[in-house]
């Protein structure tokens, strides 16, 4: 089937594709208005003539001409005008002036009139913080780039003169504005949403995206993300994003990212450039990204730029905000309490401070002093998570930018407490004999420094250089009597150093080049120590640790190419070597962008290669390891990396301003990639295989991956009002021929159907949103049949269940309403908002699993499982 | 704009078709009966009997008192080249015996079991280990018992994430006196480990006969393992040791006394596999090594010894 859509692709492709014969043309004027006779060649030679209207006023031209060179025919029109005609790019000319002391057009060399590029920085009017990926287009040239990483952007080689240009960016205002090549441009948009004292700016449509070429780009503006539900009420990013087309989340409300039917090992998060291999808190309940300290979020949904790669399904590509704006932020839910602390410095230093900490621990209490009979004891209670990010800005002149980040992520749970748990304190509230202790943290933490490099107008030199390194640590003490006892010390390290080059070079009019190297150095460790004491007398020891390293260098290329106004191709190349195994892969890329009317309707198209080196796994059989983290393994001489090969086709319009619609189709089949050899099996004992990495991946069989699906997305957006709708249906498979399965079964969390809206008001003081998530079931495995079988040890057969496919029935339809309401109000230029969120607002309990029990003689005994009822969460902030 | 029009056309039907496409769902199969084969073939005994029984739907009742027996199956044995015959026992439905005095199991014999019911026809292939034999065996059993928790389970799978927030701990604890009894068993590998015998798997085993269950999280009453692995005495002898526990209400409750059957199995990795992967219904069916059917025909080594713990 993939076949077919690889034709479909093409099919498409040619269909768009450009008419390339020459035109006959024939001209026949006698003192005709200037104006009309190029309307004329226009019509004829299907060519583009930008001009303004005081250089054809009252100008009249006679000329005869046939044949098939729209240059000659143009020159025929313009001789005597004073004027000449500049080949901007392939049929496209705008008219200049022939130079005073010049009477004759032809007598020129051809196209030596003085070219310069228009360039400058885009930023918000409100913030100052850079926008990457703003719009910039000129509407007489029907040509246009957007912004890079730090809101830099150049059209090369424009005839010198002045232009009309057009900025705009997704969530903010557009700005018509005039430029002259050679200058250097600041230019600020205001936000849409932005409330003012007594205006709300209107919303504009996306036109920030006519000009992305990628499908499955998602770039949702961070005010918008902020109104987005997000349970329990958290700003919470990857909750938010679940509301995009493709995303969802593996559990109801914990589980990671889910995008377009990938494994969420299969998501690339990056943070300022770097990556962050486990942005997850609480148990995968919120991510570690706070949604308001960041100033542009792009969500790359299959088909990847060439700068991106190393995962198979997804990258999230995050920038923390610069500080530019004095801001203060404080906020407190009944989860945790956060604030944002940002400003500039001078004029050219600024910064900005987040954190964000979690305090049920500091009301009930991390540690409980109990006392009987003259014995004392301390029962401890805690569990926190807390995540800071910081950044530094400095830009001492207008050619260079050095950001410093550092982002912390961190979870810690610890408890001392008995096995006999009940409801009456006063039952176990007292010195212990048997206890459990366990004590587990996981965090990433991550330092990068960014240099941003005007190098010249045409050359912009972006370098990275960080260190990212996760850890978890699981210790567990537990006593279950006074003869034995578990002592487990378990701990996983991961860490790179990596640094970057990302060199932005716009040659011409038509070309922007986007080149750049990385070379990342990855160290893996785990360590287990551990005594499981039986009894008195049996004891085993478990003293094992394993570690791997790896370096990779990855170089890309890649070109955006407008050979016409109404095309963007974008082509690239990305190679990457990584040592483990001697890995040399090839990642090409193709994306293309064809708007048939800027407003109505583009296309894009796309189809790109993935190599992903490292595989995040878990132990299948032991607790006292891998049971809160995972581990990440490299590929190696036996672990063949995975691949993903992805083809998307969308096409979005704007049949208004306020209105935004988008389809998009994708297919994408991966092998090489891991399952698990034995879905059934689960942490059972405490004594496993153990920790080296072979024995992991034995748990693990090579497999391959397919998943295809439909997107379909209305986005409404007038005045205070929004409204989004989403359709998403999507198949997900896997198989493995080690398994001998021939057919492709479903994975675990694959939809089929899904449907989200989300409706919105947000006014001056109230504000509300109500959210409708509706999705199939996910895929269960049911029994067919019932058996009985025996063993020498036993006296009696024991029954059991026939489950001969996996994933071969549906849980019942997953709904689900959420609902926001705030209020917000200011008292001498302070901003003090309350927030009410409630999860599931009809308290329905889904059911998300079925239990079956074989034994009962007389028919199996089935149990199901439920989800979480209403959950309320309540909010308050202030902000200045 | 025709052009655009058709292009707009093509494109919406592509949606539709593939809208269409997606709305196939999976559907749950209908499972005719499964033909399910049960059989030990223990080294140096007589041939055994070999069960066979069909699955049913699971709504419907399972009965063990051999309703659900097969007894018009053609079955037959090939071990080590030489093809075996079976036939109904009668009076046993469900059992299968050889039609010719049963020979002798050879160590290290090859089995291939057939057998054909209904249209099915079931295959599994299987090695007889070398006969295994407990040559000692020791109780360590305390004067007193300790304070410990009968434990249902403390986990939560954080792997099976939407079952977080849901079970919360599943504590299902309380505190009372148990006899840990440690049970040490010694055996003796008397051939080379190499080649296909290197790859033998044992399974250690003390059942306290006792009222009421008990859960063994902690303890180890029970162990599946490598061979080759095992620990060794000082004559290279093999050991393990397993500790059971008994409860008993008060501190000072003597220890009730029991009978206790330790159990030694030597076998392939076919039933190492099928061991290790029964003990949890719910959750899963034992590893199978039938093709066509359900259940194992395995060959294996069983030694027992029973004891009286007072």
């Amino acid at each position: 089937m993939r076949y077919h859509l690889f034709v479909l692709f093409g099919l498409l492709i040619g269909l768009w594709a450009p008419s390339v014969q020459a035109q006959a043309i024939r001209l026949d004027v006698e003192e005709a208005p200037l104006e009309e006779a190029i309307a004329a060649l226009r019509n004829q030679a299907s060519v583009d003539v930008v001009y303004a209207a005081r250089q054809v006023q009252d100008q009249t031209v006679s000329c005869q001409y046939a044949g098939d060179n729209s240059e000659e025919a143009l020159a025929c029109l313009l001789a005597d005008t004073g004027l000449r005609a500049e080949r901007v790019r392939r049929r496209q000319y705008v008219l200049a002036a022939l130079p005073p002391s010049t009477t004759d057009a032809e007598a020129l060399p051809p196209l030596r009139v003085p070219r310069g590029s228009l360039s400058g920085y885009v930023s918000d009017g409100e913030t100052s913080e850079s926008l990457p990926g703003a719009h910039v287009y000129l509407p007489d040239l029907r040509l246009g780039t957007t912004t890079n990483d730090a809101g830099y952007f150049a059209i090369s080689a424009l005839p010198i003169g002045t232009y009309n240009v057009r900025f705009s960016y997704l969530g903010f205002g557009s700005r018509d504005t005039l430029l002259t090549v050679g200058a250097e441009a600041e230019i600020g948009l205001t936000p849409s949403t932005l409330l003012t004292n007594e205006v709300v700016v209107e919303a504009t449509r996306s036109d920030a995206m006519d000009l992305v070429a990628v499908p499955g780009v998602a770039s949702v503006p961070v005010q918008d993300l902020e109104l987005l539900p997000s349970f329990p009420g958290e700003t919470d990013l990857f909750q938010a994003l679940q509301w995009i087309p493709g995303v969802q989340k593996a559990g109801e409300v914990n589980g990671g990212l889910i995008i377009r039917g990938g494994e969420p090992d299969q998501n690339l998060y990056l943070l300022d450039g770097a990556p962050v291999y486990y942005p997850w808190h609480a148990f995968s309940l919120i991510s570690t990204f706070q949604t308001e300290t960041f100033k542009d979020i792009k969500l790359y949904r299959g088909s990847f730029p060439a700068e991106y790669g190393g995962r198979l399904s997804a990258v999230l590509d995050a920038e923390l905000r610069d500080g530019k704006q004095a801001h203060a932020l404080m906020a407190l839910s009944l989860l945790s309490g956060r604030f944002i602390v940002e400003a500039p410095v001078g004029k050219k230093v600024s910064f900005m401070v987040s954190g964000r900490r979690s305090y049920l621990d500091q009301i009930i209490g991390t540690e409980h002093p109990v006392e009987e009979n003259g014995r004392r004891d301390t029962l401890r209670t805690g569990y926190f998570f807390l995540d800071t990010n910081a950044k530094l800005t400095v830009r001492p002149n207008a050619r260079h930018q050095l950001s410093l980040s550092y982002y912390h992520g961190e979870d810690n749970l610890d408890l001392r407490l008995p096995f006999e748990l009940t409801t009456n304190l006063d039952d176990w509230l007292r010195p212990l004999d048997l206890f459990f202790e366990i004590e587990h943290g996981w965090g990433n933490r991550l330092y990068s420094a960014r240099h941003q490099y005007l190098f010249s107008r045409r050359l912009f030199v972006t370098t990275t250089g960080y260190r990212s390194s996760y850890r978890a640590n699981e210790r567990i003490l537990l006593r279950p009597t006074d003869a034995s006892s578990v002592e487990s010390d378990y701990e996983v390290r991961l860490r790179d150093y990596g640094i970057k080059t990302d060199v932005d070079f716009y040659p011409s009019l038509s070309h922007q080049l986007r080149l750049g190297g990385q070379v990342v150095s990855r160290n893996f460790r785990s360590f287990l120590d551990a005594d499981v004491q039986r009894s008195l007398g049996v004891i085993d020891t478990l003293d094992t640790n394993a570690g791997q390293e790896a370096l990779e260098v990855v170089a890309y290329l890649q070109d955006s190419w407008q050979p016409a106004p109404r095309w963007l191709i974008q082509p690239g190349l990305r190679a990457s070597f990584f040592s483990g195994g001697n890995h040399v892969r090839l990642s090409p890329r193709f994306n293309v962008r064809y708007a048939l009317h800027p407003d109505y309707l583009v296309f894009r198209a796309g189809a790109g290669v993935q190599w992903q080196y490292l595989h995040r796994l878990r132990d299948r059989y032991s607790f006292l390891y891998d049971l809160v983290s995972s581990r990440w393994v490299p590929a190696s001489g036996s672990v063949t990396p995975s691949r993903s090969v992805q083809v998307a086709v969308g096409v979005e319009s704007h049949p208004a301003r306020w209105l935004t619609l988008a389809a998009e189709t994708y297919w994408r089949d991966s092998d090489n990639i891991l399952l698990p050899r034995d879905v059934y099996q689960t942490k059972e004992g405490l004594e496993g295989p153990g920790i080296e990495v072979g024995t992991l991946l034995g748990q693990y069989v090579g497999g391959e991956g397919r998943a295809y699906g439909v997107e379909v997305s209305l986005r409404a957006e007038q005045g205070p009002w929004r409204l989004w709708l989403s359709y998403t249906g999507s198949r997900s498979r896997t198989r493995s021929m080690e398994l001998d399965e021939t057919i492709f079964r479903p994975t675990r969390f694959e939809a089929p159907f899904a449907f989200r809206s989300v409706a919105a008001r947000q006014g001056r003081h109230w504000g509300f949103v109500v959210s409708c998530d509706w999705r199939t079931g996910y895929p269960h495995t049911v029994p067919v049949a019932r058996y009985a079988i025996g063993d020498p040890l036993d006296d009696e057969p024991t029954r059991y269940l026939y489950r001969p496919e996996i994933n071969n029935g549906r849980l019942p339809p997953y709904l689900r309403f959420d609902a926001t309401m705030g209020y917000r109000f200011q008292v001498f230029g302070v901003w003090f908002s309350s927030k009410l969120y409630l999860f599931n607002i009809s308290n329905r309990r889904n059911v998300i699993d079925f239990i079956y029990d074989p034994r009962p003689p007389d028919g199996v005994a089935v149990e199901e499982r439920r989800s979480l009822f209403l959950v309320p969460n309540l909010e308050f902030q202030i902000e200045l | 704009m025709n052009t655009s029009r058709s292009l707009l056309t093509t494109w919406l039907m592509t949606i539709a078709a593939l809208l269409v496409w997606a709305r196939c769902d999976t559907v749950v199969p209908v499972e005719p009966p499964r033909l399910v084969v049960e059989g030990f073939v223990d080294a140096g005994k007589p041939l055994p009997t070999v069960r066979l029984a069909q699955s049913r739907p699971v709504t419907d009742p399972y009965p063990l008192d051999g309703q659900t027996a097969v007894t018009d199956a053609e079955v037959t044995l090939v071990m080590n080249g030489e093809r075996i015959a079976y036939e109904p026992m009668p009076g046993q439905p469900g059992r299968y015996e050889p039609v010719t005095p049963p020979p002798t199991v050879p160590p290290r014999a090859t089995l291939r079991f057939e057998a054909t019911w209904a249209d099915q026809h079931v295959m599994a292939e299987s090695r007889v280990p070398p006969p295994i034999q407990i040559d000692s065996f020791r109780l360590v059993i305390p004067d007193k018992p300790v304070a410990g928790i009968i434990l249902d389970s403390l986990f939560i799978e954080s792997s099976d994430s939407d079952s977080l927030l849901v079970d919360s701990l599943r504590v299902g604890a309380e505190q009372g006196f148990v006899y840990l009894i440690e049970a040490s068993l010694a055996w003796t590998v008397d051939f080379d480990e190499v080649d296909a015998d290197s790859a033998y798997w044992v399974r250690g085993q003390l059942r306290p006969i006792l009222s009421g269950t008990l859960d063994d999280f902690f303890f180890r009453p029970e162990q599946i393992f490598r061979e080759r692995g095992a620990r060794r005495g000082a004559a290279g002898e093999r050991r393990w040791t397993g500790v059971y526990a008994v409860p008993v209400v008060e501190e000072e409750d003597p220890l009730p006394p029991h009978a206790l059957r330790v159990a030694l199995i030597r076998s392939g990795r076919d039933y190492a596999l099928f061991a290790s992967s029964r003990d949890d219904p719910s959750r899963r069916e034992p590893t199978s090594n039938v093709t066509g059917g359900l259940g194992i025909v395995a060959g294996l080594s069983v030694d027992t010894v029973w004891v009286q713990v007072e």
